[in-house]
């Protein structure tokens, strides 16, 4: 499952690739490059079983922590 | 800057901030769990608190056409901390559709297909944005909205006049006997959630065509949107009463209860699907939005090539919103709402008075 | 404009394709429908041990119902309807647990009936009900019935007219419009009663009636019959809905008689139609006067945060049959009827009251009326609402109008009408 996702990934991050490569679009790539890759780990690491912090916990803890700095 | 040649009417803005409203309705229950009985009162406070902020979001927009949000915060702010503040409206803006694409995709398998998994509605739905942006753009999505609000509001009057026999009126009495405390929560949500979604329209409102009319057809948008929660308040606790509070979805429940001839047909199918669309409508603009804003503040070519790979970070991000769904409703109800009052209501009003002070600086020749 | 129309063409293609996903979506997690068995009726019961229930579920046989078998006897396969049975502690454990006996998953969709035991309703059906309001598969509108002593005897009871008892119980309860002598009630409904504070339900008693038979004594049966006439007639047994079950708290604290049940209607406008027996004006003989009309309002009156209720009743009725040979279509006699209907509707519905008030249950929502009229009275009241509504004054208007007495005067010949 793990590597049919890995192979869909490369696959699909060629054929977006292709076009800011074909122009020499340097900061449209390495924008590209750095988002695919972010969404490509995320993906891969939940499909590998590792568990990753939720997102609605890290934005209750930043509220509340922010709550409590503003009552202190 | 703009990043396209499309234009769109502001006819279609009407629908497009209908819509987007709308796209709201089944998350209604995070309210209903507070106010089954008053939830009426609570759309009817939260509208009229809402409004100067509605008109508030017009005049930025208007005070620098042909300006997007990030735009807005470069000309505001300056350099540095207006790029920083957009970032952090980018951020807000991936969670939040993040949020927006669970939301169908989980209500559905709940409602109906229990063993089928999130992601796979969650996937249809990322690939069904991504085609509408990177294949038509911003006229697209906005022409979309036609579509989607004539018929969720269509469907809405059809369950009403199907649901009539179930109606009781004295469910909504005693009128005003709420606890403060939870008719401000539900007022909080609305106002927040609900209605301050309409401030990531200051990303699309630079493609509108026809000026002149932007105005009175934005608050007929706003309107009509409110409009479909005061039918879905209506329903809900005109059929179900105070037992809407238990229900996870309540709106589901209510059409549940249609029978017509006698016949228990899977009628609430009909409604779940037009609620689905409009969902999508949403989750459409919110992409839309979140994949300009980032193009810009990156200051990059072309906002379609980024289509993928944000389509697949929201992907991504789909499960990692929240657990289970009491966890997702219980964050909607209390963190995300505190949150999106201070980047909805908050942010946007501290930049339109620092927008102010500037103008008048700038006038007195300071 | 070729743009815009691409764009347009853009717009409606994307639109279908929403739309065309939400059919795409139904071939996964597909159940074929043979792969379902249906649920028509449930009933529950208390178990052979302590603690443990019975549920009984009863299935429909489509293929039976196709061909039209069933009425008649156990014709081993032919019967239009099975009833399965399983044990358990918890209501969704005990469900599944069916599975291991029936071949095909049950569906719940199209359960008409849910019928408690009378043992299981006394000791209260909390634990049970909560799976029927939060499943998704079962509706809330299934009614709502309780045996006169076990489920089980219900639900094997073989109808005359319909093919499965589950449909025959939906019919007798849809046919409370005739005698208003029962209140049917939805699991929604029962719900919303008992989340509403101070209220009570009222949900109708069936029970297995037994109708005598009458040997008869024909010739043909004094000579034996052809068809071989020494066989005993087996007494025949009808299922019927007699009396009706108050709970309050989910426990089923009493019960209401037929007439006591049809005040019930009355006052919360559930009557739609039935007959009220009264005596004639003169006394002797007595009248069928059939209502076809009735409205009904409870108004609360709160003075110096004492309330008292004012309850209205307003009927359409007419003369439908009598036993005397007086005229009755004068306006004068009309008037004296509708004053005996007056008269006579109010004593009952006051005599439900005063048992309600012995049950301390407030089956009419007095409590609820005064809530919305006030709700700083109510909060006073609610905690020891049940001594209070034992106090509550209720004052009773009943405005009968006799509208006529149908196609006929009086079946009298010329001069016996007196």
């Amino acid at each position: 499952m793990l590597f049919l996702e890995m192979l869909l990934l490369i696959g699909l991050g060629w054929y977006g690739i292709r076009e800011p490569l074909k122009k020499k679009w340097k900061r449209d790539l390495i924008v590209f490059i750095v988002l695919y890759l972010l969404a490509a780990s995320i993906l891969v690491t939940r499909t590998a079983g590792i568990q990753l912090p939720y997102l609605m916990d890290m934005v209750e803890a930043f509220v509340k922590g922010a709550l409590r700095l503003s009552i202190d | 800057m703009q990043l396209e040649k499309g234009r769109f009417s502001s006819l279609e803005l009407l629908f497009l901030v209908a819509g987007l409203m709308q796209g709201s309705i089944y998350v209604s229950t995070y309210t209903f769990s507070n106010t089954p009985r008053d939830e009426w009162l609570a759309l009817l406070i939260s509208w009229s608190i809402f409004l100067p902020f509605a008109l508030m979001y017009l005049k930025l927009s208007e005070k620098y056409p042909g300006d997007s949000l990030v735009g807005i915060h470069d000309k505001v702010y300056g350099g540095l901390a207006g790029k920083i503040l957009s970032a952090v409206y980018c951020m807000y803006f991936i969670i939040s559709s993040a949020m927006n694409f669970r939301f169908p995709s989980a209500f559905l398998t709940i409602n109906f297909m229990i063993a089928t998994p999130v992601i796979a509605f969650a996937f249809f739905l990322v690939a069904l944005c991504l085609f509408a942006t990177t294949a038509g753009g911003v006229e697209t999505v906005a022409r979309l909205g036609i579509f989607n609000s004539v018929a969720v509001v269509a469907s809405l009057l059809l369950y009403l006049v199907l649901l009539i026999p179930k109606i009781e009126l004295p469910h909504f009495f005693p009128i005003l006997d709420v606890p403060p405390k939870k008719l401000l929560h539900s007022v909080h949500i609305i106002t927040s959630e609900y209605m301050g979604e309409l401030f990531v329209l200051s990303s699309i409102l630079p493609y509108v065509s026809d000026r002149n009319l932007l105005r009175k057809n934005y608050f007929r948008g706003i309107s009509l949107g409110n409009f479909s929660f005061l039918l879905v308040a209506f329903l809900v606790t005109g059929v179900l009463g105070n037992e809407a509070a238990i229900f996870t979805g309540p709106l589901v429940e209510t059409t549940r209860l249609v029978e017509v001839m006698n016949i228990n047909a899977r009628i609430e199918f009909v409604f779940m699907g037009f609620l689905i669309i409009t969902a999508f409508y949403k989750c459409l603009i919110l992409f839309y939005v979140t994949l300009v804003s980032i193009t810009e503040l990156l200051a990059l070519r072309s906002y379609k090539l980024f289509a993928l790979p944000l389509s697949l970070l929201i992907f991504s991000l789909v499960m990692l919103t929240n657990e289970n769904g009491p966890a997702t409703a219980a964050a909607g109800r209390n963190s995300w709402a505190f949150v999106s009052l201070i980047m909805l209501m908050i942010i946007p009003l501290v930049t339109s008075f620092v927008s102010l002070m500037k103008t008048a600086f700038r006038k007195t020749g300071r | 404009m070729n743009n815009k129309s691409w764009k347009f063409k853009n717009a409606a293609v994307t639109a279908l394709s929403a739309l065309l996903m939400l059919s795409l979506c139904g071939c996964w997690s597909y159940q074929e429908l043979n792969n379902y068995s249906y649920v028509v009726g449930l009933g529950i019961d208390k178990g052979s041990s302590p603690g443990r229930f019975r549920i009984i579920e009863q299935l429909a046989v489509p293929s039976a119902l196709k061909k039209g078998g069933g009425k008649d006897g156990d014709g081993g396969g032919t019967e239009s309807f099975w009833n399965v049975e399983s044990d358990g502690d918890t209501v969704f454990a005990t469900i599944r647990d069916i599975t291991r006996k029936v071949q095909r998953k049950p569906f719940y969709g199209h359960n008409k009936v849910l019928v408690f035991g009378n043992e299981i309703a006394r000791e209260g059906i909390f634990p049970f009900i909560d799976f029927f309001v939060r499943d998704s598969e079962p509706r809330s509108t299934t009614w709502l019935v309780v045996a006169k002593n076990k489920a089980d005897e219900i639900l094997h009871h073989k109808p005359h007219l319909e093919k499965i008892p589950a449909d025959k119980i939906e019919k007798i309860l849809e046919s409370h419009i005739y005698t208003s002598s029962y209140h049917n009630i939805q699991v929604r409904e029962f719900v919303e009663n008992m989340l509403s504070e101070g209220q009570a339900a009222v949900v109708p008693i069936i029970e297995i009636y037994e109708q005598k038979i009458i040997p008869s004594e024909s010739k043909e049966e004094k000579g034996g019959s052809s068809r071989g006439g020494d066989e005993k007639k087996k007494p025949d047994t009808v299922l019927m809905i007699n009396n009706c079950a108050v709970f309050k708290d989910y426990r089923m604290v009493g019960q209401l008689d037929n007439i006591e049940s049809r005040s019930y209607s009355f006052v919360t406008n559930n009557a739609k139609g039935g007959i009220i027996v009264i005596d004639s004006p003169e006394g002797k003989e007595k009248l069928d006067i059939e209502f076809y009309g009735v409205k009904s309002k409870i108004k609360p009156i709160i003075k110096d945060e004492k309330p008292s209720i004012s309850v209205t009743v307003k009927i359409r009725c007419g003369l439908a049959d009598q036993q005397s040979k007086k005229n009755y279509a004068t306006p004068e006699k009309l008037k004296k009827i509708g004053e005996k209907v007056n008269a006579e509707v109010k004593k009952e519905i006051m005599d439900c009251i005063s048992k309600s008030k012995e049950m301390k249950a407030d089956i009419f929502g007095f409590g609820n009326e005064i809530y919305r009229k006030s709700p700083k009275t109510w909060k006073k009241l609610k905690n020891n609402w049940d001594e209070e509504y034992k106090k509550l004054d209720v004052q009773v208007k009943v405005e009968a109008n006799v509208e006529g007495t149908a196609t006929i005067r009086s079946i009298a010949k010329p001069g016996e009408d007196k």
